[in-house]
């Protein structure tokens, strides 16, 4: 008996890595260009928009947030802006939340594009990507909790824990003083002689376990015994003391310290590709902070005629883009150590959604802000109204910021990118 | 085989909480009305070419798939596999292993859940955050583990003989098998690359808990040569594993691994025996729990968000005496009393503390150790537990949508698909002058919404007298509640009833909810999902569930004692190939035991060889192929300079080094075996 990939196919994350689709880029290289951004940073929140009081006014570079709507707190950042309307989630294999939480970074393939980018960057930094999360896991991971997805793993799964976070990313310090290997080295390679062994003895039978398991060892094998990181040099961040990290009250809490520690792993070059994921599509967690009173996904189906009802999600939307603008002040505040600008100079940093219009569980003009100098990659301070187009396109658009040539992104027979982004 | 399996089941959980707004299209600029795309007529979108039985596919009759019939007489029992202990496992596990009270896995990635259960072993994979968050674990654990509760020895004598017996017989402790000479030989060799005892026993601790042996369950049985077909037989150690993880969630006592190494757990009878010892233990409670609290989600209890000015009186102190209120009504349903899915469905008393009595509005303050009658209040069984009526229900209000989808997909195992994109979804708001009846009636007269809801808010509504925090209501803000309600298109448990009350008599009788619960017991034990492949399974023991009555006891004794808990499916046909000798090939042939000078009459073999660049590792065998005894020698050439040797005495620590037996191992009888090694830097 074989458990059949139909079979597996929506019963567990590993399923996208065998998606029959799970088609990859065309001969993927990497040309960078001068002003390829360094790193791209995804940020997620839930639950779709309601667009009259997402979009901007005007259009192009003559463009206003209004009063009271949900991007004005970007305001002052409008310059370094790319607003995207237009963009539609294609080709998804299933509807409403679950199935925009799946499509948004996949465009229906596999793996995601943080970690196709990731991937083909393969750069020489301790992490190939890093994901961190907001409240991501009280629902365990699935479908609707988890964004990323890579061809090994299924689920990329994001530490919601900034204390384990700090550890993980700069507690450093265990590399062993004197000769030799440290101890954590030597029982790492004990430990994938004995899947190597375990997998000789089983063939086929639970290769892709055994696979997905020896790589996680061996990138962890890379990091060990490597120069530790501290947090005091990576741009002061010190180690956080938080208690209690799962209780709605402490969601801004939580947010802000992973956000903290997301621009110091930047200005250590920790990683090329890393994600912020607040909560996740269908969440429960009530903005109280912000004034809500419902929890984020009843408010998100607010009908047009609950005034009150919609303006407490627009507030709540609100809130994230304060937060939006605060990581882009942090990110803008620390020099690269080359002297090539401050860190959101050489960033792509992109807000993506799940869904379009919230209340109708659509596809339709799925709300994209991209951020940052990337490098001058971008052309930016517009808001471009992009006419029904594939967000595949926009995939496709960032790996080729990124300097992958590639032709699109997810499924088969959507190719093409987004030029006028650049130009 | 039944409708209700083979690939219709959708597996996603879809916790749409929907409900439809006055009318459709009232959102501004929205593309009025384009339900579905691509599924004809069902509902939700599906994508061209997705496999049938998708979320839009699974109806809440459980639409069949089209599938290839299935030789039920070939197919008997699941694959082969390996299961990775969940982080429940894993805590209980560490905590039992070395006495200490773990929460590590606490800080994991979250288990990955289908169909409600954490434990599916197709999901359970070791990501790169979870290899890193268990060296983290790893480094925690064994820095700190109090060595002499693993092995007596350590507050002895800390000599090579002790770390041998740490790999031995601590490893079988946490491999939950005795392993193989060379598998003890490598993690003795990698402590004796610590300069001393205690750094030794700690960097084998930190490999043990790292090690697959450690961190799967192995199924993988052997192959009786002279057997026909694919059957694999389970040995005894991983039946141990299998009772001790289905029945307590943790590593095999001693008992259970006495009685694997006695070789007397592989037949059925020697099984029951184990079953009957462990289920009369309170240590079986907790899987019981598990069980009951992920197949009605009901561990969101303390943190599902609540409009804290709505419930002030939910205080998260409240919150933990809810959970702990319906921890104590399971352990005494199914451990005290009826311990059937009748009496956890039924009993109308319950466990509480003097604070939630009060929360409950119940005059008396109780004394949780003692059944208080909630038939005043209409409650009966754990639906209407405070815990079960908070989860499912909106963050400021009740919810007949979510208490009724809570009955149709959780006991009568129909799941729905979400609703069909481009409508306009708005939970009703809060109405002062309205009931909840009145302001979901759009769902019945509405046509793409009442399609579905009619198999939910009619159940739903019957849980009316209960607000959005478990507490009782006589009316809904003045208003009167009608409690009446209906199951509809249900396979065999369809007609109206009044009152929740009626409701559950209606499910206590049904036999839809019987197999459900049958089933959900099916993937939680095995923690496998229903496919093509595995119907005859499921089927086999579903109508084994059936027929044994629903206690709990039956229940495991269906479980444990049906081939699949003896045997697995897989293709004796794969040989692996010979294994990569060990050490790999020498760059330094003066250290290779190719130029060794020894003893006449020895046979000297490397059997582990460790090589990190600035330093190495290496351990010898030795064979005493003579009719007499020898009293050995070596002499082999060291490159760089040895800091570290074991079970042999040595002339110098570089060069050429002459080594010789300890007291132990100096003489080696006619035919006799030993060992010796060393490591050193370059």
């Amino acid at each position: 008996m074989k458990v059949t990939r139909r079979n597996l196919l929506r019963t567990t994350g590993a399923a996208l890595i065998a998606a029959p689709f799970a088609r990859l880029i065309a001969a993927p290289r990497r040309v960078r260009a001068a002003n390829s951004p360094k790193r791209i940073i995804f940020w997620f929140t839930p639950n779709g928009t309601v667009h009259k009081f997402w979009r901007p006014t005007g259009s192009g570079a003559q463009f206003d947030f209004p009063a009271g709507s949900i991007l004005e707190p970007l305001a002052a950042r409008k310059a370094g802006l790319l607003i995207l309307d237009g963009l539609n989630f294609e080709r998804t294999r299933g509807g409403s939340h679950e199935g925009g939480m799946e499509h948004m970074l996949t465009g229906g393939g596999a793996p995601s594009v943080d970690q196709f980018i990731a991937s083909q960057l393969n750069a020489m930094t301790p992490f190939p990507s890093i994901e961190l999360g907001v409240q991501t896991s009280a629902w365990g991971a699935g479908v609707q909790t988890r964004m990323s997805y890579d061809d090994k793993h299924g689920f990329v799964h994001p530490d919601d824990d900034p204390v384990a976070v700090y550890r993980r990313l700069f507690g450093g310090g265990d590399a062993a003083a004197g000769d030799g290997p440290s101890p954590e080295s030597r029982a790492n390679d004990l430990v994938r002689a004995e899947l190597k062994d375990l997998e000789r003895q089983l063939g086929s039978l639970e290769k892709q376990k055994l696979d997905a398991h020896l790589t996680s060892l061996t990138q962890l094998s890379k990091r060990i015994g490597g120069a530790a990181t501290s947090g005091a040099a990576c741009g002061g961040v010190a180690a956080p003391k938080l208690t209690d990290s799962k209780s709605n009250e402490r969601f801004p809490d939580v947010g802000a310290l992973q956000m903290d520690l997301l621009v110091a792993a930047a200005a250590c070059d920790s990683a090329r590709v890393l994600s912020l994921q607040w909560t996740h599509t269908v969440s429960p967690t009530i903005l109280s902070w912000a004034g809500a009173t419902e929890g984020h996904h009843e408010l998100s189906h607010k009908d047009d005629s609950n005034t009150a009802g919609v303006a407490s999600f627009v507030q709540s939307e609100r809130w994230f883009a304060t937060q939006f603008a605060s990581f882009l002040d942090k990110l803008d505040a620390v020099q690269e150590p080359d002297g090539s600008g401050t860190l959101l100079d050489t960033s792509t940093v992109i807000w993506t959604k799940e869904l379009g219009d919230g209340r109708l569980h659509d596809f339709k003009s799925v709300p994209f802000v991209i951020a940052g100098g990337g490098n001058g990659y971008w052309k930016l301070g517009r808001y471009l109204q992009l006419g029904d187009q594939p967000h595949q396109k926009l995939l496709a658009t960032l790996c080729q910021s990124m300097g992958l040539q590639v032709d699109g992104f997810g499924v088969p027979d959507i190719t093409g990118s987004l030029p006028e982004l650049t130009t | 085989m039944s409708a209700r399996f083979g690939s219709a089941v959708a597996a996603v959980s879809l916790l749409w909480l929907a409900a439809c707004g006055g009318e459709i299209g009232a959102v501004q600029g929205a593309p009025g009305g384009s339900p579905a795309r691509g599924a004809a007529g069902s509902g939700a979108p599906v994508a061209p070419g997705a496999p049938a039985g998708t979320a839009a596919g699974a109806t809440a009759a459980g639409a069949s798939a089209p599938a290839a019939p299935v030789d039920c007489a070939e197919v008997q029992v699941g694959p082969r596999r390996l299961w990775r202990l969940t982080s429940a496992q894993y805590d209980n596990t560490v905590s039992d292993l070395f006495g200490i009270q773990s929460t590590f896995a606490q800080g994991f990635p979250a288990d990955e859940v289908v169909h409600g259960f954490s434990n599916n072993a197709d999901a359970l994979i070791v990501t790169p955050l979870y290899a890193d968050k268990l060296q983290a674990a790893a480094q925690d654990i064994s820095s700190k583990a109090d060595l002499t509760k693993l092995v007596a020895c350590a507050s002895g004598a800390k000599d090579d003989n002790c770390l041998r017996e740490l790999a031995t017989k601590f490893g079988e402790r946490i491999f939950r098998r005795p392993l193989q000479p060379a598998e003890a030989d490598r993690y003795f060799s990698l402590a004796k690359t610590a300069p001393d005892f205690e750094s030794g026993a700690r960097l084998m601790l930190l490999a043990q808990l790292q090690s697959p042996n450690f961190l799967y369950r192995f199924e993988l049985g052997s192959h009786d040569a002279k057997e026909q077909g694919t059957r694999f037989a389970l040995n005894d150690y991983e039946i141990a594993s299998e009772l001790a993880y289905l029945l307590w969630q943790t590593t095999p006592d001693d008992a259970l691994l006495t009685a694997a190494r006695g070789g007397m757990l592989h037949e059925p009878a020697q099984v029951r025996v184990q079953v009957d010892r462990m289920l009369a233990s309170p240590r079986a409670k907790p899987v019981v729990r598990a069980f009951v609290f992920e197949w009605l989600g009901l561990s969101a209890v303390t943190t599902v968000p609540k409009d804290t000015a709505r419930f002030p009186e939910l205080t998260p102190e409240i919150r933990a005496a809810l959970l702990a209120e319906a921890e104590r009504f399971v352990d005494h349903v199914m451990f005290a009393s009826g311990s059937s899915l009748s009496a956890l469905l039924t009993t109308p008393a319950t466990y509480l503390d003097g604070a939630l009595a009060t929360f409950y509005g119940l005059a008396a303050a109780a004394d949780p150790s003692r059944p208080v009658s909630l038939a005043e209040q209409g409650r009966r069984g754990i639906l209407t537990l405070g815990a079960t009526l908070l989860t499912h229900a909106r963050s400021n209000d009740s919810s007949p949508v979510h208490r009724g989808k809570l009955v149709r997909e959780r006991l009568l195992c129909q799941l729905l698909p979400p609703p069909p994109a481009g409508l306009n979804i708005q939970p009703p708001p809060l109405d002062p002058t309205k009931t909840a009846r009145e302001r979901y009636a759009a769902h019945s007269s509405v046509e793409p919404c009442q399609s579905c809801h009619r198999l939910m808010d009619p159940i739903g509504f019957s849980f009316e007298h209960f607000d959005g925090v478990g507490r009782f209501r006589p009316d809904d803000n003045g208003q009167p509640i009608d409690a009446h309600g209906e199951i509809l298109d249900s396979r065999s448990t369809n007609g109206k009833f009044d009152g929740v009350s009626e409701l559950i008599d209606m499910l206590d009788a049904s036999p839809d909810v019987e197999a459900c619960y049958s089933l959900s017991w099916l993937r939680f034990a095995y923690g496998m999902t229903e496919s093509t492949e595995s119907s005859c399974l499921v089927d086999r023991m579903q109508s084994a569930l059936n027929d044994s009555g629903g206690s709990l006891g039956a229940i495991f004794s269906v479980l444990t004692q049906a081939d699949q808990f003896y045997a697995r499916t897989g293709d004796p046909t794969y040989v692996p190939a010979p294994p990569v000798a060990e050490p790999e090939p020498d760059p330094s042939p003066a250290t290779g035991s190719g130029d060794a000078q020894m003893t006449a009459g020895l046979d000297l073999q490397i059997t582990q060889s460790n090589d990190w660049g600035g330093g190495y590792c290496k351990t010898y065998q030795l064979k005493n192929t003579s009719a007499a005894p020898i009293t050995w020698s070596v002499t082999l050439l060291v490159d760089g300079k040895m800091n570290n040797h074991w079970e042999c005495e040595a002339s110098a620590d570089t060069g050429s080094v002459t080594f010789t037996g300890a007291a132990h191992n100096a003489t080696l009888m006619a035919g006799a075996q030993g060992q010796f090694g060393f490591c050193a830097m370059r």
